[in-house]
């Protein structure tokens, strides 16, 4: 075997949808690597050019399908800043609820998939079983397992019900949680593939514009959560880890569910023991937006992602800009994967966390 | 074999055939049985590793087929024989035809060697472990060819693997064997056996004595399988199915098959070697304490101890899929570290060790 | 004699319906569906179907789960032809049946997969919930055990022929246009009045293009901005207005450096790496180019597409898109 070129993609089975990446390989080891996107390109910014706010709303769930609400929220909460309209404060707590369920689902999907690119079967039967609870109770409330279109401007669709069965969900898996811990975290396999492997310095991660755990994982504090006015009210600390490797990586999400699980408690105590409006009652068929342009920026579980809005006074948006974390996670792969070998590819990529039509769009 | 023997013509005799009959049918028996054990073997194997990895995630596994999903792979078989063959437009035709039947051939031959107890041992050689050893590694040969002939990268990549990993992983095996050798004074399986025999039990199984060269041959041996963890040449979520890529309907069967025989040999093959083969775990058989010592009881402890060797290599074979269930895959390069650093360091001491005990027993 | 080939068929069919292996085929959101339908709580084993085979050579039943766009159309196509006969094709969502959400309005989504392979079973949802996609297994197993061989011989030919034309519309792909205008440097800039739409404080440059958005966006850095999030272009159609939106991890706050470009500007690959994909998504979406950019290229459409969709006056003309009518 000498120098080759090899085509991984679009159809691969680890790369989570149609990324290509063609690479350019010595045997085993890579010497460089290109990545063709696209494949998954349906014109998301084009099609709001030619909608209603309203009809333009539950498409951006589609955007990233494993966190819809996060896209939701963005979407609406540019619209609401536009209109400068303010939300009723139960509406905000019920959004970071939802959020947060969402973004402990997401992150137990990521950990399933990763460790069946790594090899080991089990763990992403254990981890749907326990994301299927929260899809159920997503499904209770807003009709939906995964575009749940709830979020509406001016708050959410319905008063948020069933409060209570929240938190025996979060505390199952924040048991299992332990369970995946005592599987791998010492596991010796699993060490060894992730532990020194995919290393990304601060620098670097910022330069190249690495948002959310990616960055975290690489000694940064940056969590646009901390910013946001929507979380004042909660206390939780910022996962956090320094080496910069896969492992670091792994170690920040699930570090990640349980800080999540911390601000779900507080939401649902808040929840339980006040009332007040979920809307504001906006009519949402025909909204006087004038022309103007409004960013909402929201910590989704893959980075940073910005909803820009132009409008120039019509009842369809001018221009809808997505700025997703995956986008730029995708770009930093041939600096990652160069120099590693062909097993290695999956232990990068998948600890990156990209969503494919999050990058395509 | 007098035994069964005599019982065999005194059937033949019932239905009124010739004896000269017997003498032509009875050598050729064992072998059919063997062919028809495989398939049925190979078949519920696959079956029991899909039911077993199901209820390990907590799920059913397949249960709608026959009873309780037992025809699933029948049907498979099925499907897969009446399947269209591409034959990739780039490939070696020849080779790639034949490298599928390279692989399959040698596994009905490594399941003759096997004695499966005291009487059914087909192929009793002097020196069947070192044919063992030989034939045993003969499917890396077709997985390479095949590989090679497919005209695909992933297949490519994958071959190589394959045969990087068995040469590293054939070095532990045949260190660790030369233990047992040493412990036994003897190159023949069934001699291997006996030589564990005791009243007792497992107290001279030879997993006492080299329990290191078992740990050793354990993992090697799953490396050789190419089974999770060590399952690189065919690692699906890398190279797309790896050294199978391009192949489809029966050719991808044969591989199929191949590669679950193999399991089933290998782990009888660990059965022979450390626990005692076909003997009783309790030292006498359960069919002489009932039955005294009768023609009955004799014939009934062949199938006895029939028994015990396929139950002890389920018993490995289930700790097989219980692996696979747990563990993530190594890295191509870690792997053949392991082998080099650590494999073959222990098989070293092993051998040191049995010696040792030899020595120590020979004086004694 | 009939009933030698009745008992034939009988067992073929017997055999291929219970034992469909899938493809790993998943482009979208209905991927997860199909994930979640094979694990513990809905558990595809049940009928057989656990045995995802990563390559197409093996595999009975391709789910197409998600949109396929006018990029993946011949991928598509390509494996579908690379699976071994017999094969099976269940459309699983609203996007793979008929576009779905992206059916109109959008310029790169293939209206329904039917298009461009047969298909034995649709299943429209958004995306199908893991119960519906085991109910389309199940009737996609009575349809098997209906087939008889002259039949299922009948289909494979005439679907050939047909497949063949399709790849050939598909590859023969027109040559590459880009419009080249004249590289003027910028001889129109505009200004837009936008207000009060957050507290970020921005800054908008009527750009002379020799130096300054370099020279703004390095001091900028030095000034601690270290993140460029990103560049959001939006076409006023006289210009395009590029804006490069920065974040200081020490001040914690975004700015907007704006700038209005007519159809060349510098690449800031160099300030920012992050920029270099930015940079061809809005050379393949607005044709701008960036001189200095390492590898521009059309990052979301194919190479051979004409015109950049998001500009306000695009209007698509591609021969290959034919059947999408």
């Amino acid at each position: 075997m000498s120098r080759m070129k090899l085509n991984l993609g679009p159809q691969h089975p680890s790369t989570h949808g149609v990324l290509r990446l063609i690479l350019d390989v010595d045997g085993e080891k890579i010497l460089g690597c290109e990545q063709v996107i696209g494949y998954l390109h349906r014109g998301m910014e084009k099609m709001a050019e030619g909608m209603t706010y309203l009809q333009y709303l539950p498409t951006v769930d589609r955007i990233d399908y494993l966190s819809g609400f996060f896209n939701s929220y963005a979407y609406v909460t540019a619209v609401e800043k536009l209109l400068k309209l303010t939300i009723p404060e139960r509406a905000s707590i019920i959004r970071v609820l939802l959020m947060e369920l969402n973004r402990i689902a997401s992150h137990l999907l990521w950990l399933g998939t990763y460790l069946l690119d790594l090899g080991a079967v089990s763990p992403f039967f254990y981890t749907f079983r326990e994301r299927e609870l929260i899809l159920n109770y997503f499904e209770k409330i807003s009709g939906q397992r995964m575009m749940y279109n709830y979020f509406v401007f001016g708050g959410v669709r319905h008063d948020i019900e069933y409060v209570n069965e929240i938190m025996p969900i979060v505390k199952t898996i924040v048991e299992k949680l332990d369970d995946y811990e005592k599987l791998l975290t010492d596991n010796p396999i699993f060490i060894s593939r992730t532990k020194n492997t995919g290393v990304l310095d601060r620098e670097e991660a910022l330069a190249y514009s690495i948002t959310g755990p990616n960055l975290r994982a690489s000694n940064s504090h940056l969590d646009f959560r901390s910013q946001s006015e929507i979380y004042k009210k909660f206390e939780f600390k910022i996962a956090k880890a320094e080496a910069g490797d896969c492992f670091a990586r792994y170690k920040v999400r699930l570090e990640e569910i349980r800080e999540s699980s911390k601000i779900i408690y507080q939401a649902v105590d808040i929840l339980l023991s006040s009332g007040g409006e979920y809307n504001t009652g906006l009519n949402p068929v025909n909204l006087n937006i004038e022309a103007g342009e409004a960013f909402a920026d929201v910590e989704t579980p893959r980075g940073l992602t910005t909803c820009c809005i132009k409008s120039d006074g019509s009842g369809t948006p001018y221009r809808v800009k997505w700025r997703t974390g995956s986008f730029y996670a995708v770009q930093i792969l041939p600096k990652l994967l160069t120099g590693n070998m062909i097993s290695d590819i999956m232990a990068i990529y998948g600890s990156l966390d990209v969503m494919l039509p999050e990058v395509d769009r | 074999m007098n035994y069964l023997y005599c019982a065999f013509i005194e059937l033949l005799a019932k239905y009124n055939f010739p004896e000269g009959l017997a003498l032509i049918i009875f050598p050729l028996l064992p072998f059919c049985i063997l062919a028809l054990g495989l398939l049925i073997m190979v078949l519920f194997l696959v079956l029991a590793e899909r039911k077993i990895l199901g209820y390990l995630t907590q799920r059913k596994g397949p249960n709608r087929v026959g009873y309780r999903g037992l025809m699933q792979t029948v049907a498979d078989a099925f499907k897969l024989l009446c399947k269209e063959n591409i034959t990739p437009s780039g490939a070696d035709k020849f080779l790639f035809t034949l490298a599928p039947l390279i692989a399959f051939i040698p596994v009905m031959l490594v399941w003759g060697i096997l004695p499966y107890n005291a009487e059914f041992d087909l192929m009793s050689t002097p020196a069947n472990l070192i044919f063992y050893l030989f034939l045993a590694f003969m499917p890396v040969l077709g997985i390479f060819l095949g590989g090679w002939a497919s005209n695909s990268k992933y297949s490519i990549i994958g071959c190589v693997r394959a045969i990087a990993q068995a040469i590293s992983y054939e070095l532990p095996i045949a260190f660790s064997l030369l233990g047992i050798v040493v412990l036994s004074s003897s190159l023949n399986l069934s001699q291997i056996t006996l030589a564990q025999s005791s009243v007792w039990g497992p107290a001279k199984w030879f997993i006492i004595p080299a329990f290191i060269g078992f740990i050793v041959v354990f993992i090697s041996i799953i490396a050789e399988l190419n089974r999770c963890p060590f399952d690189l040449p065919e690692a699906e979520s890398e190279l797309v199915a790896g050294y199978s890529t391009e192949y489809s309907g029966m050719r991808f069967a044969l591989f199929y098959i191949t590669e679950y025989s193999m399991m089933f040999a290998n782990a009888a093959f660990i059965v022979v070697l450390f626990f005692g083969g076909y003997l009783s775990p309790f030292g006498g058989y359960l069919s002489n304490i009932i039955f005294g010592d009768s023609l009955t009881a004799n014939i009934l402890v062949y199938f006895e101890q029939t028994f015990w060797f396929l139950l002890k290599t389920f018993v490995i074979l289930f700790l097989f899929i219980l692996i696979r269930a747990t563990y993530p895959r190594l890295q191509s390069d870690k792997l053949l570290k392991l082998s080099w650093t650590i494999l073959l360091p222990l098989s070293i001491i092993n051998l040191f060790i049995c010696m040792l005990i030899k020595a120590i027993g020979g004086a004694m | 004699m009939n009933i030698i080939v009745t008992t034939i068929d009988y067992i073929l069919n017997w055999s291929r319906a219970n034992s469909l292996w899938p493809f790993t085929f998943a482009t979208s959101c209905c991927g997860i569906e199909l994930m979640q339908t094979t694990a513990s709580n809905n558990d595809i084993a049940r009928f057989g179907s656990e045995v995802f085979r990563n390559s197409p050579r093996q595999a009975d039943l391709l789910i197409c789960a998600g949109t396929i766009n006018h990029k993946m159309a011949p991928v598509l196509l390509k494996l579908y032809q690379q699976m071994a006969e017999p094969k099976y094709v269940i459309a699983m969502g609203a996007c793979a049946c008929g576009g779905g959400m992206f059916c109109d309005n959008t310029y790169s989504v293939v209206n329904g997969i039917d298009k461009i392979i047969p298909v034995d079973i649709y299943l429209p949802m958004c995306p199908p919930r893991p119960e519906a996609l085991l109910d389309a297994i199940r009737k996609l197993q009575k349809k098997i055990k209906t087939e008889t061989i002259t039949k299922r011989k009948e289909f494979v030919n005439s679907h050939k022929s047909n497949l063949t034309e399709k790849a050939e519309v598909l590859v023969k792909a027109p040559d590459l246009k880009i419009v080249k205008t004249d590289n003027c440097y910028l001889d129109y800039a505009m200004e837009f009045e936008c207000k009060d739409y957050s507290q970020t404080p921005s800054i908008e440059y009527i750009v002379d293009y020799e130096s300054e958005l370099l020279n703004n966006l390095a001091n900028l850095k030095s000034a601690g901005f270290n993140i460029l999030t990103s560049i959001i272009a939006t076409d006023w159609k006289d210009c395009v207005e590029l804006n490069y939106r920065l974040y200081s991890t020490f001040q914690s706050r975004f700015f907007d450096h704006k700038i209005y470009v007519k159809s060349e500007t510098d690449s800031v690959t160099g300030i920012y790496p992050s920029a270099y994909f930015d940079e061809c998504e809005i050379y393949d979406l607005f044709g701008i180019t960036f001189k200095g950019n390492p590898n521009l290229k059309r990052l979301l459409n194919p190479k051979s597409w004409i015109g950049h969709p998001l500009k306000k006056d695009y209007v698509q003309c591609d021969e290959r898109l034919v059947w999408n009518e």
